[in-house]
């Protein structure tokens, strides 16, 4: 869902030569971070920029087609959050990564702060890459009549939340035998789930996923390179 | 003797020569206004390049012409005025009297550009409402602009309207912003810019901008003021509010070293006479720059983003004395507090001289020679 990760928790990995993405997800109602219920399915759109190799901001807009009818939210609920790396993979030692979503939000269903460590191994059988991560079970809320940002309290997720998406430890486990293709499995905190993804071009990702194999969705991402000369000016291609 | 005397000639002849045809070369490739200048150190290539954003691609452009044995220094014009100096390894060069003299004699504003046309979106966009979630205002922007003396330019065009459920202005053609825009650097490293004119954001009035940036330095500073009113035009029907509205705010940037990001704190009297802070991280990118901002005033706090790049595919036509092209700078910005105009400023039709000089960076440049 934009950031680096598997069908819908984030891994610690970093697109350092795609600093640029944009993606979009469908997340059937029932498995969102907003409700159980049956029925509301979100689209998740989201931007993506690394502004350096250790800094990243994520722009999301969940938009739900029959909330939006009943409560005229419009577009949707839009979220930002903001990627730290704080150790790139050694050898020896997982990449780590923090996610903050930034306090002052009065309906912050969408924020998620979190800290996540992967791994990559590589085999003759393909490569697998192994993430584990625990997610704040507690929230940064705005006072809902206040108009200052800074007016906040701490609230735990469950208090307002029915489902625990990225509350408490999650994981994930993506096998690549081939280059171009691969499989999930991830635990959300929530729920379990799978997907199969495929890379037909350096600069896209397409997604087939599973939720608890009961309900089937998709998600596509572009990715893209801005340090680029203009084609004309190319000598080295 | 007279042998040596022929081939003395023929020497001088031959360099002419080439140096014309340098210049030849560079002109069919969009160059405009290129002069030689051998100083005493050295062969001084002079240009201006409106195709691009960035002077650092004008000047691997020019290094991609040149014959590649010649070393040359470039100095790329903005605004039909001096910056600074490259050396092929895009080390900054002062501009010193001598080059001012000769640029001062060389420089011939109406001669020595093509007639250009450039084509440019103008789209202003409010999420989220529910009745109408995106609001938006399209136009389509074809205007030009002629240098009438250094460093002076006259600008205007027309907008094109294409969609607007955004505001109550009207589908009739009409004028696009129109002003008179002066650039120089009296001084090295003094930066000044002033506009009179209609302005974008339904602005008009006065503009002055101020700016010393050392060009090798993390730090750069600059002052901006504007007095001016409200004016809104569908086709030749106009209404407009007194120019009486002060914009004071100055900012310092800094260039924080690290993978081309800097970090801008302004200050002062935004536009609605709002007072307040502003905050923004840029990050350049050879195709972009993207930035993000926060800010808090009286009238309250938001945050947004921004985002700048040339718009495909630059050049359309090229003739010797007409050109039209795409704009070299679409710039939006997005606000997350959209309502209320929090921190508002308003744009002139040419870049922020913060913007220009970003560009103009020794560090930035050199990290675009990298990409070659």
């Amino acid at each position: 869902m934009g950031k680096s990760g598997a069908v819908s928790t984030p891994t610690a990995m970093w697109l350092e030569e795609q600093p640029l993405g944009f993606s979009l997800s469908r997340l059937p109602g029932e498995y969102s971070m907003f409700t159980r219920e049956i029925g509301d399915d979100v689209y998740f759109y989201n931007a993506r920029l690394n502004f350096t190799s250790f800094l990243a901001a994520n722009l999301s807009i969940a938009y739900r087609r029959e909330k939006a009818e009943q409560n005229r939210l419009g577009i949707g609920d839009r979220q930002f959050d903001l990627r730290f790396r704080l150790l790139k993979e050694k050898e020896w030692l997982p990449a780590v990564v923090i996610g903050i979503t930034p306090p002052g939000s009065a309906a912050p269903y969408l924020s998620h702060d979190y800290i996540v460590l992967t791994k990559n191994f590589g085999h003759s059988l393909g490569d697998l890459q192994i993430s584990a991560g625990y997610g704040s079970t507690y929230v940064f809320r705005r006072e809902n009549e206040s108009d200052s940002y800074f007016d906040v309290f701490l609230e735990k997720k469950s208090d307002f939340l029915d489902t625990n998406y990225l509350s408490g430890f999650f994981g994930s486990i993506i096998y690549k035998p081939v280059t171009w293709s691969g499989l999930m499995l991830e635990h959300d905190s929530n729920t379990i789930n799978a997907g199969l993804f495929v890379t037909p071009l350096k600069w896209l990702s397409l997604q087939l996923t599973s939720y608890e194999l009961k309900e089937f969705s998709y998600s596509a991402a572009v990715n893209f390179k801005l340090d680029l000369l203009p084609q004309k000016l190319r000598t080295n291609e | 003797m007279n042998r040596i005397l022929f081939f003395f000639v023929l020497l001088v002849f031959a360099t002419e020569a080439s140096s014309q045809q340098l210049q030849d070369s560079l002109r069919q490739s969009g160059f405009e206004n290129v002069l030689l200048y051998a100083s005493v150190e050295g062969e001084q290539l002079i240009f201006e390049n409106r195709i691009y954003r960035n002077p650092g691609f004008s000047l691997i452009q020019a290094q991609q012409i040149k014959a590649s044995e010649e070393t040359l220094q470039y100095i790329p014009l903005h605004h039909n005025n001096l910056v600074a100096g490259y050396s092929e390894d895009f080390q900054i060069l002062e501009v010193d009297q001598e080059l001012r003299s000769f640029y001062q004699e060389a420089n011939k504003p109406f001669k020595n550009y093509r007639w250009q046309f450039r084509i440019q979106p103008r789209l202003a966009t409010r999420f989220g409402f529910y009745t109408d979630p995106f609001q938006t205002k399209f136009n389509i922007i074809v205007d030009t602009r002629i240098y009438v003396a250094r460093g002076l330019s006259l600008q205007t065009g027309l907008s094109i309207p294409v969609n607007n459920n955004y505001d109550n202005q009207g589908m009739k053609l009409r004028a696009a912003p129109t002003m008179l825009h002066y650039f120089n650097q009296p001084w090295n490293d003094h930066f000044i810019a002033a506009s009179a004119g209609s302005f974008y954001n339904d602005r008009y009035g006065l503009d002055l901008e101020y700016r010393y940036a050392n060009l090798r330095s993390n730090w750069s500073f600059g002052l901006g003021a504007g007095l001016t009113g409200f004016y809104w035009l569908n086709g030749f029907e106009k209404y407009s509010t007194p120019m009486n509205e002060l914009y004071l705010v100055a900012d310092t940037e800094w260039r924080t070293g690290i993978q081309n990001t800097s970090i801008k704190l302004s200050a002062g009297q935004f536009l609605y006479e709002d007072k307040g802070v502003r905050l923004d991280l840029i990050k350049q990118f050879a195709q972009a720059e993207i930035g993000l901002y926060a800010s808090r005033t009286d009238i309250g706090t938001t945050g947004g983003f921004q985002f700048a790049f040339s718009l495909f595919p630059g050049s359309i036509l090229r003739g010797k004395k007409l050109e039209l092209r795409t704009t070299e700078e679409y710039r939006y910005e997005y606000t997350y507090n959209n309502e209320q105009p929090v921190a508002a400023s308003y744009r002139i039709g040419m870049p922020r001289l913060s913007n220009v000089l970003r560009n103009y960076h020794q560090d930035w440049v050199r990290f675009l020679g990298e990409l070659r």
